[in-house]
């Protein structure tokens, strides 16, 4: 009997084709419009080798080999910081006030012309300008080393320069942050993924009104029919699940294979962790489909709260506010959903399979298994005296 | 006159839905509002940079050090987990965090040196820069000690060296952009607005657009047209009722400058914008109504988040690629984000009436289309 419930629940939800089609276009079009408006936004935001002129005259050039040893100058992991033309002032100019879009155009001028008082002009701030500032102001610091050296005490002045041979390393350790993939803007994609499953909602909240009596027709009639009602749910329930697992598969394929969306951490942790979300959010629908004698607009109501709220709250619409939340009111996302599921995969792609990703996990089958086991507490023994 | 009550009959009883989603995205503006209050210092509004420091030397060197962060960026002293901290930096709530550790003044001139750490993101500029301009200052400071200077007139010297007012020549002082509460939060307010409006209206006027309803109105003695004008209407009172509440708790929310010339514009632009979505409305329910109605969920989050994303309300325009930006052009959304823009950087009603103009191309081009399509499919029935 479960397999023939099973298999016309099956039937029925692959018919109800506008919502598949829906759910599918909502994956894939959300998607694709997040891949093109994040993609770029954190390459941009990399660290890039600034385009700088140097101007120097016949009596400074080679003056402690400075423009050479800023050329050497690198970040932390091994890109060169400056690429340096050397030139005079004027063709200096020319390149700084290039158009924006021109390849030549350097984003400040390095004056060594008075080599105790270097200078950089700019031509707007920004990143590149506030780095060329940090570059100089070192070799300004050497600068101002000797000179203060001369005037406070002449004689040490050759231990001085001796000691600049020397120096010892920088009393500044960096530390890079951990992770698979650093770009924060993939946290949409986990916030999709989340709102898809917890979409699937909709799906499970159909199961109990197919079964009860006072919601539909066909309530009516199967329950009066001798078909037990667990045996009934759960086989509707698996059927949705098949169809809404579907869905997100194909979505989560589509962004990982197609779009080649980095998700960070292990693919098939991230499939999993996607199949067993969508679960939760079919039993969350099942479970507020059984709540009370609610009207079918009250329950759409409930769900709306956790899929949009929800969403929202796990950083769909802006992606810091999980952050703001975790900040001022923890324990939010301790609960919401949404948030859980999100976590589950920043936590993957952060940590790989770590006890924040177990945790995760843990909520999100446990929370599936009480509000499937409730929500099958609750069709138990319910009658109706008229409808 | 008849559709027209009817419509607000069968509105009245999708009223909880309504106040229920009016609470619900008026909130969310409101937080979201409250958060980019503070956005002046982050990571991609200013070069002045939002930074987590911990002191645990708090010693003379550390203060100093502490205390030129603070003239540098904006700093803050927040206890955290390792793992917040982590969770903070990847976010971008902060670009990097500095730990002073205990001892280091006392090591920093020994071979055994307690180094400060700084954990930052190092593939993006903003973080190199930090730890770069944060070694210039430390290593200055040592280097000046080791010349044989004090450690107060290696402070001076250092910070006399690195004074950018001393040494860079700048053409123009861009300060960048700071976003006001009233911006973030009328930038937000569309989302609102279309969620609403397609969330609650939509089942109202599909439920005209049944078959059995339909059918027993074209044989009214009422016109095609006269029904598709009453459905409109009714959709554009709803929705100037749903604007009328949003602007009410907007105005208690912003307070007495909420009068201002600014929040007045700006409160002009969402009427325009929530009237293009009442006809955005008209033409999403000439659909067949059935499909549309069993997906409405589905459907109303695919336009309100692709609305949103690609004109702008979520992300701000000037993050967005230009095929992103190209394609916006074509949505309300992008003109309402435009004009806010305009009027956020002072601009009048004459430096914005274009993108007002573009806003009510489109509500004229969905109410055109949708009475089309629905006169059409009305044609063919009847045919």
């Amino acid at each position: 009997m479960f397999f023939h419930i099973f298999i016309s629940r099956l039937k029925i939800n692959i018919r109800n084709k506008d919502a598949i089609l829906w759910s599918l276009v909502f994956s894939l079009a959300l998607g694709t419009l997040f891949y093109f408006a994040f993609n770029s936004i954190y390459k941009n935001a990399k660290s890039t080798t600034i385009k700088v002129a140097v101007v120097e005259n016949d009596a400074t050039s080679g003056y402690m080999d400075l423009s050479s040893s800023l050329s050497d100058l690198k970040y932390e992991d091994g890109s060169k910081i400056l690429d340096i033309k050397k030139v005079d002032y004027d063709a200096a100019i020319e390149l700084l006030n290039k158009d924006e879009d021109d390849k030549d155009r350097v984003s400040g001028i390095i004056d060594l012309r008075d080599i105790e008082d270097v200078k950089l002009e700019v031509k707007e701030t920004g990143t590149a300008q506030s780095v060329l500032a940090s570059v100089v102001s070192v070799y300004r610091q050497y600068i101002s080393i000797i000179v203060e050296t001369i005037k406070k005490d002449p004689s040490n002045i050759s231990n001085v320069i001796s000691e600049f041979e020397n120096e010892a390393a920088s009393l500044v350790e960096s530390k890079s942050l951990s992770g698979d993939n650093k770009d924060p803007y993939v946290t949409y994609f986990y916030s999709l993924i989340t709102m898809m499953s917890v979409m699937a909602c909709m799906a499970g909240v159909i199961v109990p009104e197919s079964c009860q009596a006072n919601q539909s027709d066909v309530g009516a009639r199967v329950d009066v029919s001798s078909v037990g009602r667990m045996t009934y749910e759960l086989a509707g329930l698996l059927s949705a699940a098949i169809i809404q697992v579907s869905i997100t598969i194909i979505g989560l394929f589509y962004y990982t294979k197609i779009l080649k969306v980095n998700f960070g951490g292990d693919e098939n942790l991230v499939f999993l962790t996607a199949v067993l979300s969508t679960i939760l959010g079919i039993s969350l629908g099942f479970f507020v489909g059984h709540i009370g004698r609610l009207s079918q607009k009250a329950r759409e109501n409930i769900l709306m709260i956790f899929v949009v709220a929800g969403g929202f709250l796990s950083g769909l619409m802006v992606a810091n506010m999980k952050i703001l939340v975790e900040m001022k009111a923890p324990i939010v996302n301790r609960i919401n959903p949404s948030a859980v599921i999100t976590d589950a995969f920043y936590a993957l792609n952060m940590y790989g399979v770590s006890d924040r990703y177990y945790h995760a996990v843990a909520y999100i089958v446990g929370l599936s298994i009480i509000f499937i086991t409730g929500g099958l507490i609750m069709s138990r023994r319910k009658s109706y005296a008229s409808l | 006159m008849q559709v027209f009550k009817s419509f607000f009959k069968i509105v009245r009883s999708y009223k909880s839905g309504i106040i229920l989603y009016a609470a619900i995205t008026m909130l969310m503006a409101i937080l979201v509002s409250s958060q980019y209050d503070k956005s002046e210092t982050t990571a991609y509004s200013n070069i002045k940079l939002s930074v987590l420091v911990r002191d645990y030397d708090n010693s003379e060197l550390s203060k100093k050090v502490v205390d030129y962060l603070k003239s540098q960026h904006d700093v803050h002293f927040d206890d955290y987990e390792d793992d917040m901290i982590k969770d903070l930096i990847f976010g971008e709530y902060y670009t990097a965090y500095i730990e002073i550790p205990k001892g280091f003044m006392d090591s920093h001139l020994s071979d055994n040196k307690k180094n400060i750490s700084i954990l930052y993101d190092s593939n993006k500029a903003y973080g190199n820069f930090v730890a770069l301009e944060l070694g210039s200052f430390v290593d200055g400071v040592a280097r000046f000690e080791n010349a044989g200077f004090t450690l107060s007139e290696a402070v001076k010297n250092t910070n006399n060296a690195i004074d950018t007012d001393k040494f860079v020549v700048a053409d123009n002082d861009d300060e960048g952009n700071t976003n006001s509460k009233e911006y973030s939060l009328f930038l937000f307010l569309p989302y609102a607005i279309m969620s609403i409006v397609l969330w609650c209206l939509l089942p109202a006027v599909l439920r005209f657009n049944g078959k059995d309803i339909k059918d027993r109105t074209m044989v009214s003695r009422l016109s095609p047209l006269k029904r598709n004008v009453c459905l409109f209407l009714g959709s554009t009172v709803v929705s100037m009722i749903v604007y009328l509440g949003v602007i009410v708790v907007t105005g208690v929310f912003i307070g007495s400058s909420f009068f201002s010339g600014k929040c007045l514009l700006s409160a002009l632009n969402l009427l325009i914008f929530t009237f293009v979505t009442g006809t955005l409305l008209i033409f999403i329910a000439s659909f067949p109504s059935e499909g549309v109605l069993k997906s409405r969920d589905v459907l109303v989050n695919i336009i309100g988040l692709s609305f949103s994303f690609l004109g702008g309300i979520f992300v701000p325009l000037e993050m967005l690629g230009d095929s992103i930006k190209s394609v916006g052009r074509f949505l309300p959304t992008y003109w309402y984000a435009v004009a806010l823009r305009r009027i956020e950087d002072g601009g009048e009603l004459d430096t914005v009436f274009q993108c007002f103009g573009m806003e009510l191309i489109f509500g004229v081009f969905c109410l055109a289309l949708g009475l089309a399509i629905s006169r059409v499919t009305i044609y063919l029935s009847k045919s």
